[in-house]
C-alpha cells in the first residue's frame, strides 16, 4: 500500500515537472533504484526527453547519475566505458559534521543540517572561490535530498584530473600533511605571514588575530579550543609573536619547530572543512540527480541558488497539503515545512501529502487506503 | 648538423625542437642500428639503477646515438608491459630533466610549455600543479590564491621534471604500436630488461606474505565483503608472487556474489593477460594506510615501504 502510493506520487510529481538534463547527459552512467538506493546501473540516456520519458515510465525511487564522462557509458565492465573526464564533486554529510545530537545516527535535526550548511559555505566561501579561484558559474550546490550537499565543479580545468590530482585537492581542503615552519639561515625558522597565500595566510592571520585579541592563554584557549605547549611561551613573548607573523620569522618566539608543527595542525584542524573524500576521490561514483526524488524522503533534490537562505525542510517540499490519513508504526516528532509534526504509535492521525509522503519513506507510518 | 642544436636536442629529447632534429637526420625508428639499440638498452638500465652520466664527446656519431637512444629505449620500456620497469624508466628520464634544468635556469617555462604546463614568472595554475607537483610538495602547503601558484625557484625545475615523469609512465603504459623490428623480438627484449629490476621474486613463500595480506586473506576465507579495493591488493599481491591465478581465484570463493568467471577475468587483468597487458603492483604502503588496509604491522613494517619489499626481504632473512 505504502509503495503502491508512493509510486503514484513519484509518478505524478515525474509527469507533471521536467527533470533538467546535467551537461553533456549522453555521455554519463546513469543508475536507478527500485528498492535501494541503486540496484541497477550503467544506463545511458541520450537526452533529456529520454530521461523523463524513462523518469515517468518506470518511476525509480532514486535515480543518480556520474560525475564522470563516458566514451560508452552503458559498458561494462567499467574499464570499458573509456572515461574521458569528470566533474570534481565535493560531498558534505551530516555525517561528517561534529555535532552532537542526541537523535539516533541515521536521522537528521535541523541541527545537523545547520551545521552541514555552514560547512558548506566556509567551502565555497573560505576555500573554493578564494584559494582555488572558481567562479560562481563553475559551482553548483546541490541539496542531496536527505541530509547534506553536493558541489559539483564544471570548470574545463578539472576534468582531466586524475585521482591523484583529486587527492591533493581534498587533502588541501583538510589541511592534511600540512607543515608550514621550515629551518633556514642563521638556525631561524621561517613560516607563512599574514599577508601569505594558501593555508600559510590561513594560519598566520587567525594566529596573529586571536593572540592580538586575547589577554593570556585562557582567553586563547577559550576562543580555539587549543592549548599546546607552544601558547604558554607564545604569550610569554605576545609582541614577539605579533612581529613573528607580520615578518615569517617564527623564531621570534622560543617555541621549537616541532611545537609549532603541533601548533600549526591543531589550529589547522579547527580551520579545516570536513567532507567525505571517498566521494571526491571516486571517479565511477553516482550522484544524487539534480530535480529528482529521494526514496527515503520524497524530498527534491535540488540545485541551490542561495545557499544561506535554504532551508532543507522546507524548499525541497513539492507535494502539495492534501490531507492523508496515515497510522503511525512508531512514536515520533519531526520538523518539515516550518511545523512539527507528533506521531504516536497506533494513532491514526492526518497529515499534509508531503508530510505523510516524507513519514513513509522513513519507514515511520503506514498510508489508509 | 649544428652542434648546439643537437646538444639541446640530447638533454631534451622529448621537445618538439628534439624531434624535428631527429626527422632531419633520417633515422628510421623502424630500423634502429645496432649500437642504438644497445645503447637504448643501457639507457634503460641506467635509468632503473638511477645511474647515469651526461655523455661528454665530439664524436657526431656518438652524439647522435645518444640522442636516437632516447625514443627506441621508449619503446623497448613500453614492449615489456611491466608497470615497475616504466615506473623506473620515468623517473630515471626525469632525474636526467632536473639535472640538466640545473644547468639551464633560463630555459624553465621553455621546458615546462612543452610538457604542457604554463609558468609566466614563477606562477603556475592549481590544475598544472596537481597534476606536476612530487608527492614531497603537497598542495596543503603550496601558497594557493585565486587558483595560482606562486613557486619557489628551487623547485621549479623538479615540478618540471615530474611532470615528464607522469607523462612518461602514462603514455608507456598504454598499448602502442610497435614497428615489427620491435615486436619481433619483444621477448627477448622484455627478458633482457626485466633482468635489470633487481630481484626475482622468486619461489612463492606464504610464510613471507606481510600482515595486510595475511589479514585480507583470513577476511577472504572468512567470506566477507571484498571491495574494489582490497579486491585489487590481494590479487596484485598474490599475481606478483607468482601464485597460480587457479589458487586465487579460489581465495575468492567465500566471498558474498562470489564469480569465478569474473574473478578469474579480474585476475588475469591484474596480471596483465587481459585487457592494457600492464602487470599491476599492489599499492605501496603509504596508500595501503591511506586506505585503512595496512593492517596489523609488525616490526618488519617499520624498515619497508612497500608490501612486496616486505615479502622479498623476510623472504630473504629466512632463507
Ligand atoms: S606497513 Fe606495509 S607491509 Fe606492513 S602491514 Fe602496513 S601495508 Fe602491509
Ligand atoms: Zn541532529
Amino acid at each position: 500500500m505504502n509503495r503502491g502510493f508512493i509510486l503514484r506520487k513519484f509518478r505524478e510529481y515525474y509527469s507533471k515537472n521536467e527533470v533538467k538534463a546535467p551537461p553533456q547527459i549522453e555521455q554519463r552512467e546513469f543508475g536507478i533504484g527500485l528498492e535501494k538506493k541503486i540496484d541497477s546501473r550503467h544506463m545511458q540516456f541520450q537526452n533529456a526527453d529520454k530521461l523523463n520519458f524513462y523518469l515517468r515510465s518506470a518511476v525509480p525511487l532514486y535515480i543518480s547519475y556520474s560525475a564522470a564522462f563516458y566514451e560508452f557509458p552503458e559498458a561494462r565492465p567499467m574499464p570499458n566505458k573509456n572515461r574521458t573526464g569528470a566533474d570534481l564533486i565535493f560531498d558534505l554529510d551530516a555525517d561528517e559534521c561534529d555535532v552532537s545530537c542526541t537523535h539516533p545516527h541515521d536521522e537528521v535535526c535541523s541541527d545537523c543540517m545547520r551545521q552541514v550548511k555552514l560547512e558548506t559555505e566556509r567551502l565555497v566561501n573560505g576555500f573554493l572561490k578564494p584559494d582555488f579561484g572558481f567562479k560562481n558559474d563553475d559551482l553548483t550546490i546541490v541539496f542531496s535530498g536527505n541530509r547534506g550537499f553536493h558541489i559539483h565543479v564544471r570548470s574545463d580545468i578539472v576534468h582531466d584530473f586524475d585521482q591523484n590530482a583529486r587527492k591533493e585537492i581534498v587533502e588541501y581542503i583538510g589541511a592534511e600533511k600540512i607543515k608550514l615552519v621550515h629551518p633556514g639561515e642563521n638556525r631561524q625558522l621561517y613560516g607563512p605571514t599574514i599577508q601569505s597565500a594558501g593555508w600559510g595566510g590561513k594560519i598566520a592571520l587567525t594566529l596573529y588575530e586571536t593572540i592580538r585579541s586575547s589577554e593570556n592563554t585562557k582567553e586563547f584557549k577559550k576562543k580555539t579550543g587549543l592549548l599546546t605547549p607552544a601558547i604558554n611561551n607564545i604569550f610569554r613573548n605576545k609582541t614577539a609573536a605579533l612581529e613573528a607573523m607580520r615578518t615569517g620569522i617564527w623564531s621570534k618566539v622560543p617555541v621549537s619547530a616541532n611545537a609549532w608543527d603541533d601548533l600549526v595542525k591543531d589550529l589547522a584542524g579547527k580551520l579545516r572543512v570536513n567532507l567525505d573524500k571517498n566521494v571526491t576521490m571516486d571517479m565511477a561514483r553516482l550522484l544524487r540527480l539534480p530535480g529528482s526524488l529521494h526514496g527515503g524522503t520524497g524530498l527534491v533534490a535540488c540545485e541551490i541558488t542561495d545557499l544561506h537562505k535554504f532551508d532543507a525542510f522546507s524548499d525541497p517540499i513539492v507535494f502539495g497539503d492534501t490531507p492523508c490519513k496515515v497510522t503511525p508504526k512508531q512514536n515520533k516528532t519531526f520538523l518539515l515545512n516550518k511545523k512539527e509534526y507528533s506521531l504516536e504509535k497506533e494513532k491514526s492521525i492526518e497529515l499534509p501529502e508531503y508530510a505523510a509522503i516524507y513519514a513513509i519513506c522513513k519507514n515511520w507510518v503506514n498510508i489508509h487506503d | 648538423m649544428d652542434r648546439e642544436e643537437l646538444e639541446y636536442a640530447i638533454s631534451y629529447p622529448f621537445t618538439s625542437k628534439a624531434k624535428k632534429v631527429v626527422e632531419q637526420t633520417g633515422f628510421n625508428l623502424d630500423d634502429p642500428p645496432l649500437e642504438v639499440l644497445d645503447r637504448a638498452k643501457q639507457r634503460i638500465e641506467e635509468n632503473i639503477r638511477g645511474s647515469f652520466e651526461p655523455v661528454k664527446s665530439s664524436s657526431e656519431k656518438i652524439l647522435l646515438t645518444e640522442l636516437f637512444s632516447y625514443p627506441v629505449a621508449k619503446i623497448l620500456a613500453s614492449l615489456t608491459t611491466d608497470y615497475s620497469l616504466i615506473q623506473r624508466f620515468s623517473r630515471g628520464e626525469a632525474a636526467r630533466l632536473s639535472r640538466h634544468l640545473l644547468n639551464d635556469p633560463h630555459r624553465l617555462s621553455e621546458i615546462a610549455k612543452e610538457l604542457g604546463i604554463n609558468i609566466s614568472e614563477n606562477q603556475i595554475s592549481f590544475a598544472d600543479y596537481v597534476k606536476a607537483a612530487p608527492e614531497k610538495y603537497p598542495l596543503v602547503n603550496a601558497p594557493l590564491k585565486q587558483g595560482v601558484i606562486q613557486i619557489d625557484d628551487r623547485i621549479l625545475p623538479e615540478i618540471i621534471a615530474n611532470t615528464l615523469r607522469s607523462k612518461l609512465s602514462q603514455e608507456l603504459s598504454k598499448k602502442i604500436n610497435v614497428p615489427q623490428v620491435y615486436s619481433k623480438q619483444a621477448s627477448a627484449f622484455k627478458k633482457e630488461l626485466l633482468s635489470f629490476t633487481t630481484e626475482d621474486l622468486g619461489p612463492l613463500k606464504i610464510e613471507a606474505f606481510p600482515p595486510c595480506i595475511n589479514t585480507l586473506i583470513n577476511q577472504a576465507k572468512l567470506g566477507s565483503p571484498m571491495p574494489h579495493q582490497p579486491r585489487f591488493v590481494l590479487s596484485s599481491f598474490l599475481v606478483n608472487t607468482g601464485m597460480p591465478t587457479e589458487n586465487i581465484v579460489r581465495l575468492f570463493a567465500n566471498t558474498p556474489n562470489f564469480n569465478e568467471n569474473k574473478t578469474r577475468y579480474y585476475v588475469e587483468y591484474s596480471a596483465g593477460k587481459r585487457g592494457s597487458g600492464i602487470k599491476y603492483t599492489p599499492p605501496s604502503c603509504k596508500k595501503m594506510d591511506f586506505y585503512s588496509l595496512c593492517r596489523n604491522k609488525d616490526a618488519l613494517c617499520n624498515s619497508i615501504h612497500h608490501p612486496l619489499s616486505y615479502y622479498s626481504r623476510k623472504k630473504r632473512d629466512k632463507k
